[in-house]
Order: structure tokens, then sequence, then C-alpha cells
């Protein structure tokens, strides 16, 4: 009888999301998994991937961060993954939620993620943000970024891998960041025409 | 005498053709005299081209298989004991992927990752967390130290 009872009371118990995942944190101080067990059980039951809301926590472990700092850094990452997935939608990748939220916390205009994915609304968005991404840390303006890499949303990843290294090494060759992305851009744009059948 | 006399004269000497005949057999015989240089054999080594383009910054690396990619870090850190990189792929433990010290200094190893997007860092004598210096600093800084991220573009994104 004991046993029987033991069973529907597991059956019933909610599935957290440390439960799921255990073995990633059991190297993380106890205080730690205590600060952000809430966190990432909430973001679990909001449907948000819990995959980089653990690997923030293991990154503030490894470099000797409190667990009231790594509480802080989760939380935030959780509300940005919760914006990414209001500009990008319900059915998008783990993938495209974290690349999202990286884009958004480095500053991007969360309507220009709404308008990526309407652009581009069969293929990944992973790659693009990541270029996204990339360009404002490279110092160009979030808005000058996100247009162009707007308006490379129908070619596929490896004309936004070109335009990326067009970049690169224009900027490494001594061009101001704007400049060298809008002249990428001119670049891309004559390669896409020139190969019209890349598709994302 | 105008001041451009000399000028003009020693000019004219050194457009002078070389009157000696045998000048070219004799250089030819002091060259061929020399003791030639040894040639090193080239190796070829294909992963400094994938390190090299680790090094260029955050790495696109695209590929069509829905597998792991290989993917190579470096860091130059000549008065290192030890370097290791650590980021979302390796749970941020500092002893799953050390890098192996090359001649000049250079740090270096190679690591298969599926397609995503990665946090890293490199840790130098296992305290110090660094981005890669030479990849735009695109997380955000949430411990005091910044990161590099990767993306590794694939068929399964």
């Amino acid at each position: 009888m004991t046993g029987r009872v033991f069973v529907v009371l597991a059956l019933l118990a909610p599935a957290t999301a440390f439960a799921q995942s255990p073995d990633r944190l059991d190297h993380v101080p106890a205080a730690v998994r205590s600060a952000v067990a809430p966190v990432i059980d909430s973001a679990n039951a909001g449907g948000l991937p819990i995959g980089p809301l653990i690997e923030k926590t293991l990154e503030g472990s490894a470099k000797g961060a409190s667990p009231e700092a790594i509480r802080s850094a989760v939380r935030a990452l959780a509300a940005a993954l919760g914006d990414a997935r209001r500009s990008l939608g319900p059915a998008s990748t783990p993938g495209e939620l974290n690349a999202g939220a990286v884009a958004l916390r480095l500053g991007a205009p969360s309507a220009d993620l709404a308008r990526l994915r309407a652009a581009r609304a069969t293929g990944s968005l992973v790659v693009p943000l990541g270029v996204l991404s990339d360009l404002m840390a490279r110092g160009v303006p979030a808005d000058t970024a996100a247009r162009v890499v707007l308006a490379l949303a129908t070619q596929g990843d490896d004309q936004y891998l070109a335009f990326r290294q067009r970049v690169d090494r224009d900027i490494d060759l001594g061009a101001a960041p704007i400049g060298s992305a809008i002249g990428a851009l001119n670049s891309s744009g004559r390669a896409a025409l020139a190969n019209p059948g890349k598709k994302p | 005498m105008s001041e451009r006399e000399p000028i003009e004269r020693i000019a004219a000497e050194l457009k002078r053709p070389v009157a000696s005949p045998d000048l070219d057999r004799r250089i030819m015989a002091r060259v061929l005299a020399e003791p030639r240089p040894r040639r090193r054999a080239a190796r070829p080594r294909p992963w400094l081209g994938l390190a090299a383009a680790a090094a260029l910054g955050a790495v696109l690396w695209l590929g069509r298989s829905r597998g792991p990619a290989p993917v190579a870090f470096a860091l130059s850190a000549p008065r290192a004991a030890s370097v290791a990189v650590v980021g979302d792929f390796n749970d941020w433990n500092p002893a799953a992927t050390p890098l192996s010290r090359s001649r000049n200094g250079t740090w270096e190893a190679r690591v298969r990752l599926r397609p995503g997007q990665y946090n890293y860092a490199f840790v130098i004598d296992g305290t110090t967390f660094v981005a890669d210096p030479r990849a735009p600093t695109v997380s955000v800084d949430d411990f005091g130290s910044p990161n590099s991220v990767l993306t590794v573009a694939g068929a399964s994104l």
C-alpha cells in the first residue's frame, strides 16, 4: 500500500528543470543551486529553453561569482530569452532564442528581430543573429547593423558568412565599422545578383 | 663651373656601361662558390588554417552536416604556464579542454562542436579569464570578465 501511494505521489510531482538536467549542476556550490533554482524552474514552466540559463550558472560559478550575482545574471538572461521569444515568435528554436537574447542584450532593437523573422520565415535565424551581434560588437551602430542583416535576409547562411568576412577584413585594414558594413553589403548584393539560386 | 656640373659628371659615370666583358662569369663563379643554404622540409599542417580561422573571430563555420564540426582555438600567451578554453560546450570546466603549447608561444586546441552559438573564454594559469583577443567580444559581461561568442553554422540550426 505504501508503495502504491509513493508511485502516485511521484507521478503527480511536477518535474522541475533541475530534475531534468541534474548532473550538469552537480559541481556547482549548493548556495548557487539554491539561488538559481527558482529562476530556472520559472523559465522552464514558461516554456523557455533552460540550457542557456544552466550555462550562465556554470559560467558564473567557474568565475567565482557570488550566488546573488549569478542569480541576477541568470534572471537577466531569462528575461532576454522571453523578449527574444516575443520578437521572434513562439515557434522559434532554442538556438534562435539564445542568439536573439544575445543580440537584444547588446542593444539590437526588438522590432528588427521581428522584421528579420518575417523576412526569413522558413530559414534559421541563428547565423543572421550571430552576425548582427558581431557587427554591433565590432562597433557598427545597432540600427545600421540590423538594417544590413535584414537586407541579406533572403540569402543563405554562406552569404552571411562571406559578408561577415568582408566586414572583418575591411575593419582590420583600417576602415570605419559602419563604412565596412555598408561596403560589404554592396559587395554581397552584387554577389547575390550574380548567384540568385542561394536560399536560406 | 656651374653647380650642376659635378652632379652631371657623376650621373654620366653611373650611366656608362660596364666595360668588363667577363663580369657575368665572375659573378656567377662567386655565387656558385657560396655554400647552399639548407632547405627545411615543409610539413603540411592543416590545423594551422583552422587555428587562424578561430583566431580571426567568432568563427562562422559553414557546414552542411548535422554532426559536430572541427573548430580550433588559439591564443598567444608565451609566458603562460597553462591555458584552457571554457565555454557553453564544456560546462565552463577548465579541466575539460586544455590547450597545447606550440614552439612560438601560441596555445592551441581543437574541438568538435555541434551547430549553435557558444559563449567562450580562455583561462590562463587556471585563474585569469580572458576573451579571445582576436574575436569581437559580443557577450554581455555579467561577471567582470567578458566572453567571446562562437557561432557554428550547419544544417541543424
